[in-house]
């Protein structure tokens, strides 16, 4: 080849590299393209991670939804609940429509119910112990009745989790018993303000939504109408993939170097919300040595609270001082957290040599595989208990392997860090699945922690109907397990998320971490 | 030869029926419930039970297995727990991604690495060796995953030259299903745009992935034309005056290619390892990506689908390294 040619050559790969993309059908400002990550499951019944919540408030309609962490109704108008917080009477808004252009009925929300029922998966859990199916019914085309088994006071801060779906659309696609299972996961069978494009769906991969228009709450003058949501793994690529614009929005999870970064860039802002995403130190207190109160307040004590918030983690995280996240009602005010102090994690240390503890072998603290914050925790834990003596091994694995390990008396490990997220927001999310031991053999349980006393207060709370009654019963509970220092409470994450300075209308809530698509929109 | 085929591919079985057993093997001793996964943080011990039920996760190991292999037997790799998609689908989705990317590391590495592995052994202890030495061990030292990122750092965010991550910029359409690799699918469907876009994606991973085999490839075509080259005939060839090129080219290098040529075939192996971390770093939609996805949320039929699929390339690329060998040197062809 000679020198020319060469140049040619170089110069053509050059217009082939550089040449620029091209656009799509919508404008630039209606479309949208969110780098959360795509869901690994359209199937609002099945919803697990962050991402499947994006889809389902986007593709699908509830009963009440989350307005930040306020509950407000949405195609319900309203509700009545009978005295004994039994019989619960939804009121349902008329002349909404599935995307299939049919009417949503009570027909359709009595048939969502069961089958969310019926497939028992994750958004399930709060129903199953207290719903029966049979005891769903509609009592004309726009009310709908059910009778809980017993009163259970989250029930409508739990109504959030269950979509809406087209009874009739569903049904033509079932097959034996399956409930529609493979067909729902990858379709939409919605009546959410955005609906799932047939082919632009790849679970964890892409996925694409367009507006619907005939919505029946209102969209912003220019409303997005059309949403690329990509999956970009590494926290460094999502927030070059952000100051690039090649997305308009990170997750919420990309760190601190990133946050750092981002905040450089130009073009590019950052949002920070305290969310309800608590961290947490679960021990094993149905293991020796942990078994001793003494034993767990050393360890309390032991662990430099403000040098992991302040140094490790920047400053981005707050301190929450018990177990209920301390932005939500039912964590008292002037409730103290243990503080860094290792004179008096050695007097505790010195009471339960006292009571006969014996303390000599190596304790195990679990993390997660990949996550940071974990290996971090753990490593500043290992350090920080040396000079009590005690010896440290630090073991990662998958969450998967976790949950399991950790529903287990005998496997869970000694201890272990892990985070407790807003599956609905009321206190019995976290206070009451982790410390009410009737919930032990579940990885929230892992404490295995029983009080009596606890026990009573965290199941009357969960019947009452009167949110002052219950918020005095979590309180007084909230006093009484942190004195017996189950758990190291650390930190109620705040969630920061990267933005393109073009989107308006962000809206942050704990549950769904604020993808609400509809109230947002372009500026350029 | 077509015997030899045969031969080989009926060994194969009992070596991927092994390497299912043992898998299956390793999955279940680990910790690990999908149940629990699929229940959720609010389940109740009462609600896992139910699901395991369901899915016959409560079933002893024995059990489980022999239905998975009468599964296999039937021709279904599956429904995975997670998506409650056939996992056949979700791989035919994403194998020609890593196809595509591991095919053009590899294309690259040889392309690069032999003629590099020639020159470095022609000069052999001259600079320009001790140049490429250094280049091939900073190669071979370097960690793939801090290449791929200071790529990134450099050509997409300093110098915005090629993409940050992906196989397709935003808000374009794949072209229509044929090989599912994009480059060779935009040409054949005459969309040089995208072929253009498809390519540019390529470059930074498929570079990344192919620094450290191209070091190997080079250290071994060295080695072996070195090793050639003080062989007697060489030495006549020489001696009677043999212009240098056809020398090299002809004489030399076709007797030093089965070295090489096996590790190109091992490396292929390999690579399909690395590719895992390189298409996390670029969202490079493939089999590695699918395989993280699927052992970080206990998707057991997943797994084991990917390792499954992994075992037959291999064995199939050992089976061409064999064919390769035979058409380099015929006097293997004989024994085959």
């Amino acid at each position: 080849m000679r020198l020319g040619q060469v140049i040619l050559t170089l110069f053509l790969a050059g217009t082939i590299i550089g040449s620029p993309a091209r656009a799509a059908d919508y404008q630039r400002n209606e479309i949208l393209n969110w780098g959360e990550g795509a869901a690994d499951t359209l199937d609002p019944h099945t919803t697990r991670s962050t991402t499947d919540v994006t889809a389902k408030i986007n593709l699908y309609d509830t009963l009440y939804r989350y307005d930040g962490l306020d509950l407000v109704p949405s195609i319900a108008t309203g509700h009545t609940v009978s005295d004994d917080g039994l019989t619960w009477t939804f009121n349902l808004r008329k002349g909404v429509k599935f995307h299939s252009g049919s009417e949503l009925t009570a027909e359709d929300v009595v048939y969502s119910f069961r089958r969310l029922i019926g497939m028992k998966q994750a958004p399930a859990a709060p129903f199953w112990p207290i719903l029966k199916s049979e005891n769903i019914s509609a009592l004309d085309q726009s009310t709908v009745r059910m009778v809980l088994d017993r009163p259970y006071a989250p029930f409508l801060a739990a109504i959030p989790l269950v979509g809406i779906v087209d009874k009739k659309l569903v049904e033509s696609h079932v097959s034996g018993n399956d409930w529609a299972a493979t067909w729902v996961a990858g379709n939409d069978a919605g009546s959410g303000p955005y609906r799932a494009e047939p082919d632009g769906f790849r679970p964890s991969q892409i996925s694409k939504l367009t507006w619907f228009p005939d919505y029946f709450l209102p969209f912003p003058a220019h409303p997005i109408k059309q949403v690329n949501i990509t999956t970009i793994k590494e926290a460094t690529t999502l927030a070059l993939a952000l100051l690039k614009g090649e997305v308009d929005a990170t997750d919420t999870r990309i760190g601190a170097e990133s946050i750092a970064r981002i905040r450089k860039g130009e073009n590019v802002k950052v949002s920070a919300d305290e969310s309800m995403r608590t961290f947490v130190l679960t021990m094993n207190n149905a293991r020796p040595p942990f078994d001793n109160i003494h034993f767990r307040k050393a360890i309390s004590y032991a662990f430099d609270y403000d040098g992991f918030i302040n140094k490790l983690r920047e400053g981005t995280v707050v301190r929450n001082p018990g177990p209920i996240p301390q932005n939500l009602w039912g964590n008292p005010k002037d409730l103290v957290p243990y503080k860094y102090d290792l004179t008096k994690a050695k007097e505790e240390l010195e009471l339960a040599r006292k009571d006969g503890v014996d303390f000599s072998r190596p304790l195990t603290v679990y993390g997660f595989t990949n996550t940071r914050d974990t290996y971090l925790s753990m490593q500043l834990l290992q350090s920080n208990l040396r000079p009590l003596g005690l010896k440290v091994e630090i073991k990662d694995t998958f969450f998967p392997n976790l949950a399991s390990m950790a529903a287990n008396q005998s496997t869970a490990p000694d201890m272990w860090f892990h985070w407790v997220s807003a599956f609905f927001i009321d206190p019995s999310n976290w206070i009451g699945e982790m410390y009410d031991s009737q919930f032990h053999g579940t990885w929230k349980g892992s404490a295995f922690y029983k009080n009596e006393k606890v026990d009573a207060l965290l199941r009357q709370a969960i019947v009452l109907n009167d949110k002052e009654k219950r918020r005095a019963l979590y309180e007084e509970a909230s006093r009484l397990i942190v004195a017996d220092a189950p758990a190291l409470w650390i930190y109620n994450a705040i969630e920061y998320r990267g933005l393109n300075k073009r989107v308006d209308g962000y809206k942050f809530s704990p549950v769904g971490s604020g993808a609400d698509f509809r109230l947002m929109s372009l500026s350029q | 030869m077509s015997l030899f085929i045969v031969r080989r591919l009926l060994l194969a079985i009992p070596a991927l029926f092994g390497l299912v057993l043992l898998t299956f093997i390793l999955i279940h001793a680990v910790p690990g419930d999908p149940a629990a996964v699929l229940a959720g943080d609010q389940a109740t011990p009462q609600q896992i039970q139910a699901l395991r039920e369901h899915y016959g996760f409560d079933r002893p190991i024995l059990e489980q297995f022999i239905r998975y292999v009468s599964q296999l037997a039937s021709g279904s790799l599956g429904v995975s727990y997670m998506t409650q998609r056939q996992i056949s689908t979700e791989i035919i989705e994403r194998m020609p991604a890593t196809f595509e990317l591991t095919l053009f590391a590899m294309t690259l590495a040889t392309a690069i690495g032999i003629p590099l592995g020639v020159i470095s052994a022609y000069f052999h202890n001259r600079w320009l060796d001790h140049v490429l030495r250094i280049i091939s061990i900073g190669g071979l030292a370097i960690a793939s995953f801090w290449l791929a990122i200071m790529l990134q750092f450099t050509f997409s965010m300093e110098l915005d030259l090629l993409p940050v991550h992906g196989r397709l910029s935003q808000g374009l359409t794949p072209p229509p299903f044929v090989t599912g690799m994009i480059v060779i699918d935009s040409l054949m469907a005459g969309r040089l745009d995208l072929f253009r876009d498809a390519f540019a994606h390529l470059i930074l991973p498929g570079f990344a992935l192919a620094v450290a085999p191209l070091a190997t490839i080079m250290r071994f075509t060295r080695a072996a034309v070195l090793s050639t080259l003080r062989r007697e005939y060489v030495f006549y060839e020489r001696a009677v005056g043999y212009p240098r090129l056809v020398l090299m080219g002809k004489y030399v290098l076709r007797n030093s290619l089965v070295t090489p040529v096996t590790q190109i075939g091992l490396l292929l192996g390999a690579i399909l390892g690395s590719a895992v971390v390189i298409e996390a770093i670029f969202d490079w939609p493939g089999l590695g990506s699918y395989a993280v996805l699927s052992i970080a949320t206990a998707d057991y039929q997943a797994t084991l689908a990917v390792v499954l699929i992994v075992g037959c390339v291999y064995a199939l690329i050992n089976i061409l390294v064999d064919l390769v060998h035979a058409a380099v040197d015929p006097r293997i062809l004989e024994q085959l």
